[in-house]
């Protein structure tokens, strides 16, 4: 077991799934602001002033707290809110073996990450999230959705010094993934959402980011979902539908719902996590912006196959303004279900 | 290109004397995280700030020992004038044209704005700060001129010919140009052609022009840092501001680019006067979305018009723009930029073998007309792989050079570069990648100078 996660009981599979018939759920994409405390206790842990555990104990709390507030929120698909995670490609290679972890690299903006590197054969040794996704099922009733990076986005978003080909990292990537969505699944998690945000930008490499997934998915026994953003869609659509998963959840809103007239032109035939939120603005969107979105987003995608979240993660906004906007995006969301 | 010398000497001298403190341009709408005031505006902070007059020179110590770079000693350059007294001024003089001075080494634009170590941190900690209101806005121009002394040192002191200012003040390739200009809001998030960056895409909502200059202090800052080493400027091109624009006003992607390219000669006419005899214009566009061979030709005779000294650097990266070369044979531009890594990499995917670096000089002789020189990007900027400069030399650089050198004639002027800014690079992988191609420059004059 890892021995970087959480303690939590024994593991009890259950199958933890969405009410039937629930019009638009709600969930998130993945990660949660980290608090200040947390970010203090990170930094003193990365100078060597704080232990392991006692980082762990506040990763601990700050991760049942991040569930508390979904629930307190009203959001339906939760989860774990990534309180644990740095960078989500650097944070795997950090706990798989063929990695090492580079300097600062800048992001964008003033955002800076440390990126991995490939140094060697890239190999699934244990489990790397299956703890913590245990520990925040433990603080719920509600079901709980697994976040993984996927193995295009780990491939591109990492400097390759070992293997020479694109194709036979991602591919050998996909295997290690493949191993953790498994574990994950063993360990009852019944959503599973593999990230793949670089998969806009090489059009050419579709083929590729496609047959990588497949290894990923392919008779995988849970829900699966991918999350994109922030690239040029129309390059890669309706292709991008061949993407074996069963829900996309998308980046809408900083793009002022480009994407929906995107769709208009060959219909969206899998289940839309539509992005109502962008989370690269302090601004928070009022209740009848958020439903102006939601509604725009129903007359491309059907109601049974549409989810609603927000654009992306939300670890680039402070506490305070990712609280405001997804009280608000839970209150649109119900004014619409009134509606419906 | 020597004629306009002394004009330029003289009229940098009084700008100096007589400059005027520019209003900053609007600050784009939007309570966004990303969202920066336009340079100028954080230029007129910084040197009120400090009291000073902006565009000043300072005389500063060589950050550099003797013979690593530059050409200082000299006392008269080829075309009789003080060769001295322009390197001074940071100049790509004729002087450092001369003789194994024609196989140069430079980065191709940006550099780490961040490093491991504390002091390499201070534009962050200055942007976090100035988020936080804890310290005022000009204390982040500070930080950029500390970053930017930080960037051109440790090029001086890899043995660079030619310094950029390491781009460390643009937000993003493509905004940063934007903004300064006339006409065009900025929007969104977009990644940056294959990276796992980002740049905020411009709308076009009105005619595009520019009313004040955008580039021209940071260039004259870093020229007066790096200074006796020329430093060469770096603009983005109408033809890729264009197309990572969004056309708004739906007059179409001609007519935009057209516009932008006229804008921006006037910037270029402004560097010009600012002492940048060397201005590299970045055009990554063309390599990797379909290009429009009359729009590149048109554009860039617009953007050219009327510079009377300074020597333009056509760079088309991100991409193999091997396929373009005939059009850019014809464009009017001193050298001509081409990202070999791609280009091999193309060759290679179409079969060739070690001959791939051969084929691409024979091509490059064939067609690059006599008198237009050519930065190679050689180093892979990509990848934190260090390349081994024996094996890299014989590779891709030796083949091309000794296919360019056509018989007894001299090979034409060479750039040696990375293939990408080395932003994409940790810091410590980015020194190791200049020192590499350092000495790849150093095998080059040996052999072909």
């Amino acid at each position: 077991m890892n021995d970087t996660g959480p303690h939590t009981r024994p593991d009890a599979p259950e199958e933890r799934a969405l009410p039937p018939g629930l019009l638009l759920p709600l969930s998130t994409i993945g990660s949660f602001p980290k608090p200040e405390r947390l970010k203090r206790a990170r930094a003193g842990f990365a100078r060597g002033e704080l232990d392991a555990e006692s980082l762990r104990g506040i990763e601990r709390e700050e991760t049942a707290a991040c569930i508390r507030l979904q629930e307190d929120l009203g959001l339906e698909l939760l989860v774990d809110g990534e309180m644990y995670r740095g960078d989500m490609t650097t944070y795997f290679a950090e706990n798989l073996e063929g990695f090492r972890i580079s300097g600062l690299v800048r992001s964008y903006g003033n955002r800076y990450y440390r990126k991995p590197v490939v140094v060697g054969e890239v190999r699934w040794s244990r489990p790397v999230t299956v703890e913590w996704f245990r520990f925040a099922r433990d603080q719920t009733a509600l079901p709980v959705k697994a976040i993984l990076t996927g193995p295009y986005t780990m491939m591109d978003w990492a400097f390759d010094e070992h293997y020479g080909s694109r194709e036979s990292l991602a591919l050998a990537l996909a295997d290690v993934i493949r191993r953790e969505a498994e574990a994950l699944v063993e360990a009852g998690a019944r959503y599973v959402q593999i990230d793949e945000p670089a998969i806009s930008v090489r059009p050419d490499e579709i083929d590729l980011a496609i047959r990588a997934m497949h290894r990923v998915t392919e008779g995988l026994r849970a829900r699966t979902i991918t999350h994109i953003c922030y690239g040029d869609f129309a390059a890669i659509y309706p292709r991008l539908l061949d993407l074996p998963v069963e829900q996309f959840t998308l980046e809408m809103s900083n793009s002022d719902l480009g994407l929906l007239d995107l769709f208009k032109t060959s219909p969206f035939t899998k289940e839309l996590g539509a992005g109502v939120l962008d989370v690269h603005s302090h601004a928070i969107e009022t209740v009848e912006v958020v439903k102006n979105r939601i509604l725009a987003a129903l007359k491309v995608v059907p109601v049974s196959r549409l989810y609603i979240n927000p654009d992306c993660g939300l670890k680039t906004r402070t506490p305070e303004e990712a609280e405001a906007k997804l009280r608000n995006m839970v209150a649109a969301t119900r004014e619409v279900r009134q509606t419906l | 290109m020597c004629a306009a010398w002394s004009r330029q000497v003289l009229q940098q001298a009084g700008m100096t004397e007589s400059a005027r403190i520019e209003a900053p341009p609007a600050a784009p709408a939007g309570p966004s995280e990303t969202a920066r005031r336009g340079p100028a505006a954080r230029f007129t902070a910084r040197w009120a700030a400090r009291g000073e007059a902006r565009g000043g020179l300072r005389s500063k110590p060589d950050p550099c020992p003797a013979g690593a770079a530059g050409g200082a000693s000299r006392t008269r350059d080829g075309c009789g004038r003080d060769a001295l007294a322009q390197e001074r001024r940071g100049r790509y003089s004729c002087g450092s044209l001369q003789g194994d001075k024609l196989i140069l080494a430079s980065l191709l634009g940006n550099y780490p704005r961040i490093g491991d170590r504390p002091p390499e941190q201070a534009l962050r900690r200055a942007l976090q700060r100035a988020d936080r209101e804890e310290v005022p806005p000009s204390a982040i121009a500070e930080a950029e001129d500390e970053m930017t002394r930080l960037a051109l040192r440790e090029q001086a002191e890899a043995g660079l010919d030619i310094m950029t200012d390491g781009q460390i003040r643009w937000h993003d390739p493509v905004s940063h140009v934007a903004r300064g200009l006339t006409g065009f809001r900025i929007e969104g998030l977009l990644r940056y052609f294959d990276t796992n960056t980002y740049y905020r895409q411009p709308a076009a909502v009105g005619p595009i022009g520019r009313e004040r200059p955008v580039l021209v202090e940071a260039f004259r800052f870093a020229a007066g840092e790096a200074a006796p080493r020329p430093v060469k400027a770096i603009v983005t091109g109408p033809l890729t501001l264009s197309r990572l624009s969004r056309d708004a006003r739906g007059r179409g992607r001609h007519h935009l680019t057209l516009e932008v390219a006229s804008a921006l000669n006037r910037e270029l006419k402004d560097l010009e006067a600012a002492g940048a005899d060397l201005i590299q214009v970045d055009e990554p566009a063309p390599a990797w979305l379909p290009a429009d061979a009359d729009l590149l030709r048109l554009a860039m005779r617009r953007l050219v018009a009327g510079l009377t000294s300074a020597r333009v650097i056509l760079s088309i990266t991100f991409g193999d723009a091997t396929p373009l070369l005939a059009e850019l044979a014809t464009l009017p531009v001193a050298l001509v930029g081409l990202d070999v890594l791609a280009a091999l990499g193309r060759m290679g995917a179409a079969g060739a073998t070690c001959d791939g670096a051969a084929d691409l000089g024979t091509r490059l002789a064939s067609v690059i007309p006599p008198g237009t020189g050519l930065l190679l990007g050689v180093i892979d900027g990509r990848n934190t792989r260090l390349e081994e400069p024996n094996a890299t030399y014989e590779s891709r650089v030796r083949p091309i050079l000794a296919a360019l050198r056509k018989g007894s004639e001299p090979v034409p002027e060479v750039h040696l570069a990375p293939n990408h800014g080395l932003e994409f690079l940790p810091r410590d992988a980015a020194r190791a990648k200049m020192t590499a191609l350092a000495a790849l420059r150093d095998r080059a004059r040996q052999e072909f100078a």
